[in-house]
């Protein structure tokens, strides 16, 4: 019997060591040679037409309109709000707007799930809530359905990848991806052995979308600086695996020589990993270095802040106004902006670290190792942004990696595919609902 | 190869501990499936009190102590008042999972603390597993107590008989038991990922519970299976460094599960139990009445 118990013991230890022994010891890398090809461009002629245009009259009509004196902002959260970076900023938002304005309560409800998304919106309806909002799509879905039940309310839901509106369900997302391509420009600098890693949830428009903006700014500061950088990306399986989120993060730095670390994940586990191993982090949806203190900007180099309360003051004082039908898609940008109670202008994202905006985000310690052509060009960038005068998605052309997320109808593009020239603005429904590939170049680590 | 094996070590240390308690306990005939909420517990508890008083020894000490206090407790609802052991780990998993949601929130995020040093590249926990697993076989083999614990999980009416307390060797079990759950959870939390996030451990404790009976109630296949588990974990969540492109990740990452569902269901089988021998504790499971 003890034999027998001594040779399976014997066994699985052998099998363990000659799994582990499977892997490889370097990782080795395809170098794409860049191939001279002569293509045959058809070019417009531009043509000047007589064309009879019918011409709208448009008559202005006065439409009676109830204004409200006060409203009650309800935002039902997904998860927890303490220590998380996402309900965080949602809650910050809500408490913001009732700073602001005095007759604008904010109220909530924790650890929303979609089964209870319609008894609480109900229930707080029941108590005052004027405009009741869900800050995730999978448990902010269901109020489009008790919507038509409460038409003098306005519901709304985060944007994950569907895009259903009704006349009081509004949908909304800030442009995340402006902040993160200015993330990209500074991780593109700093790495010194031309690895990025990203830790990320699993591939859907949102992430798809974020990860872009990311990319472009490493691939303008790879540009600009003449360095070959990739850019790795990692799926856990979801938002929130803290284990998986560790063990991902330990293999991008010692199998793929990650030197800069971002996440698009939501535990502190990658930021750890990025903190024992002294590489960079790069942060995310908030500044968790001055709101938190979960770490400092020895290991931060940059993050960027989330506003959602840009989005919801358009809300609140669209409700106020007695406007039965408000904009149900709102996806603001660096360009939109709120001034706070204490007179602070704040766009609906920026970078930010420990507290300080713009530039001076840049962590101290970060910033004389950044060449001052990329200071100066996210300085230039960010400028841009918040005027509302570039964008990194109408200056980039987007071509298809062949990998991301098959959509109903709408297949991940093959390799090499250019799905939107440069110089053209995507429409906000494609950003938001069909952005389903990943960019060239991306290394997607099955 | 070294990097790699070290993590799966690590991951590995966590589960032999956790899984070493629940061993204890089995083999005296208490169940305990609230193995992940006393885990919860001591992660939380020994985060929260290490990083209060910066004090390692502390934090592992609040560990082990509050482990402890919940295999007490579970001794109390299955040993004194006999109900169903099933219902009290449950019990103890979902209390776990909603408390230490509710006590840990003010400090989620990382511990800042240096890190515990290792010893020749390892966590220092790996080797404690090792010593921890090499005397609990020796006192369940090789002494009186052990033989005394062996016997009131197989049939404590007999123990009783013999002049065994059967009541006090349960309690003994399940309390030691617990602080060894606590120390796993205290250990995944202070060394093997320092960083404080509500429910972090994901089921861990539940593969822990799977590889004691994976382990056929032995601690040394135990401890093969947990280096083997820990393997397997590390494999499923980097497929492409062995076998780039062969299946989706999503089926890699099933592979650990899918495993441990496999070998469970060959021991369950007849011809298994017959050719190794029926290790499981015959009265695991089921409260004694003295009659």
């Amino acid at each position: 019997m003890s034999r027998k118990f001594g040779l399976l013991f014997v066994i699985l230890v052998v099998v363990s060591l000659l799994l582990a022994a499977c892997q490889p010891q370097e990782v080795v890398k395809t170098v794409e040679v860049e191939k001279e090809v002569i293509k045959t461009v058809e070019v417009e002629k531009e043509v000047i037409k007589t064309v009879e245009v019918e011409k709208e009259v448009i008559k202005t009509v006065e439409v009676e309109k109830e204004v409200k004196e006060s409203a009650t902002l309800a935002i039902e959260h997904f998860s927890i709000i303490d220590g998380t970076t996402w309900s965080g900023a949602h809650d910050r938002a809500g408490k913001r707007i009732a700073e602001k304005y005095p007759n604008v309560e904010y109220v909530y409800r924790e650890e929303v799930g979609p089964d209870l998304t319609n008894p609480y919106a109900e229930e707080m309806i029941a108590d005052g809530a004027s405009i009741v909002v869900g800050n995730a799509e999978f448990m902010g879905m269901p109020l489009k359905d008790i919507a038509d039940q409460y038409p003098d309310v306005y519901f709304a839901s985060i944007i994950a990848s569907d895009l259903t509106t009704k006349r009081n369900f509004i949908r909304l997302f800030p442009r995340q991806y402006q902040a993160l391509y200015l993330e990209g420009l500074i991780a593109g600098a700093l790495t010194e052995t031309g690895n990025i890693g990203v830790v990320s949830a699993f591939p859907s428009v949102q992430v798809i979308r974020r990860q872009a903006g990311f990319y472009l700014g490493v691939q303008d500061a790879a540009e600009l600086l003449g360095k070959d950088i990739t850019v790795y990306v990692k799926y856990v399986g979801d938002w929130y695996l803290p284990p998986e989120e560790r063990d991902i993060a330990n293999t991008l730095i010692t199998q793929y020589d990650v030197d800069v670390l971002t996440q698009q994940t939501d535990s502190g586990s990658p930021l750890d990993v990025a903190q024992e191993s002294g590489i960079w982090f790069i942060g995310k949806d908030m500044d968790i270095v001055g709101f938190y203190g979960w770490s400092d900007t020895d290991t931060v180099a940059i993050s960027f802040d989330t506003r959602w309360e840009v989005l919801y003051e358009n809300i609140v004082k669209n409700w106020l106004a007695g406007n039965e039908n408000p904009e149900t898609v709102l996806y603001l940008g660096m360009a939109d902006s709120m001034t706070l109670a204490d007179g602070t202008v704040v766009p609906t994202v920026d970078i930010m670290n420990d507290n300080k905006v713009g530039i001076e985000a840049i962590s101290p310690a970060a910033l004389p190792l950044i060449p001052d052509e990329i200071v100066a060009l996210v300085e230039q960038r960010r400028d841009q942004m918040i005027n509302g005068v570039w964008d990194p998605f109408f200056e980039h052309a987007f071509v298809s990696n062949g990998t991301g997320l098959d959509l109903e109808g709408t297949p991940v593009p093959a390799a090499g595919t250019e799905v939107k020239p440069a110089g053209v603005m995507p429409t906000n429904e494609w950003l938001l609902s069909l952005f389903n590939f990943d960019l060239e170049g991306t290394v997607i680590l099955e | 190869m070294w990097e790699f094996f070290v993590r799966s070590l690590d991951a590995s240390t966590i589960f032999t501990l956790a899984a070493l308690g629940e061993l204890i306990g089995q083999r005296s005939g208490v169940l305990n499936v609230g193995i992940e909420g006393v885990m919860l517990f001591g992660a939380t508890l020994g985060f929260i009190a290490a990083q209060s008083t910066g004090s390692y020894l502390l934090g592992f000490l609040v560990g082990i102590a509050i482990g402890g206090l919940l295999g007490l407790m579970h001794g109390f609802f299955s040993i004194t008042l006999g109900v169903d052991q099933v219902v009290s780990g449950m019990g103890i998993w979902i209390m776990g999972f909603g408390l230490t949601t509710y006590i840990g929130n003010p400090y989620t995020g990382p511990l800042g603390m240096p890190r515990i040093p290792s010893i020749l590249g390892l966590s220092p926990f790996f080797y404690l597993g090792i010593a921890l697993v090499v005397i609990t076989w020796f006192v369940l083999s090789k002494t009186s107590l052990g033989l005394r614990i062996r016997s009131v999980g197989e049939n404590p009416s007999v123990a009783e008989v013999s002049g065994i307390d059967v009541a006090k060797t349960r309690y003994l079990c399940v309390t030691i038991g617990g602080m060894l759950m606590g120390l796993a959870g205290a250990v995944y939390s202070l060394d093997y990922n320092p960083v404080w996030n509500y429910n972090f451990l994901m089921g861990w404790g539940f593969i822990a519970l799977a590889l004691v009976f994976f382990s056929m109630w032995n601690p040394f296949i135990l401890l093969s299976g947990s280096l083997l588990f820990g393997t397997l974990w590390q494999l499923s969540l980097n497929p492409q460094l062995v076998l780039p492109g062969v299946m989706s990740r999503y089926i890699w990452r099933m592979v650990p599960f899918a495993i441990t569902l496999l070998v469970l269901l060959i021991m369950s089988t007849k011809w298994f139990r017959i050719k190794w021998g029926a290790a499981k504790p015959e009265a695991l499971g089921q409260p004694y009445v003295k009659e």
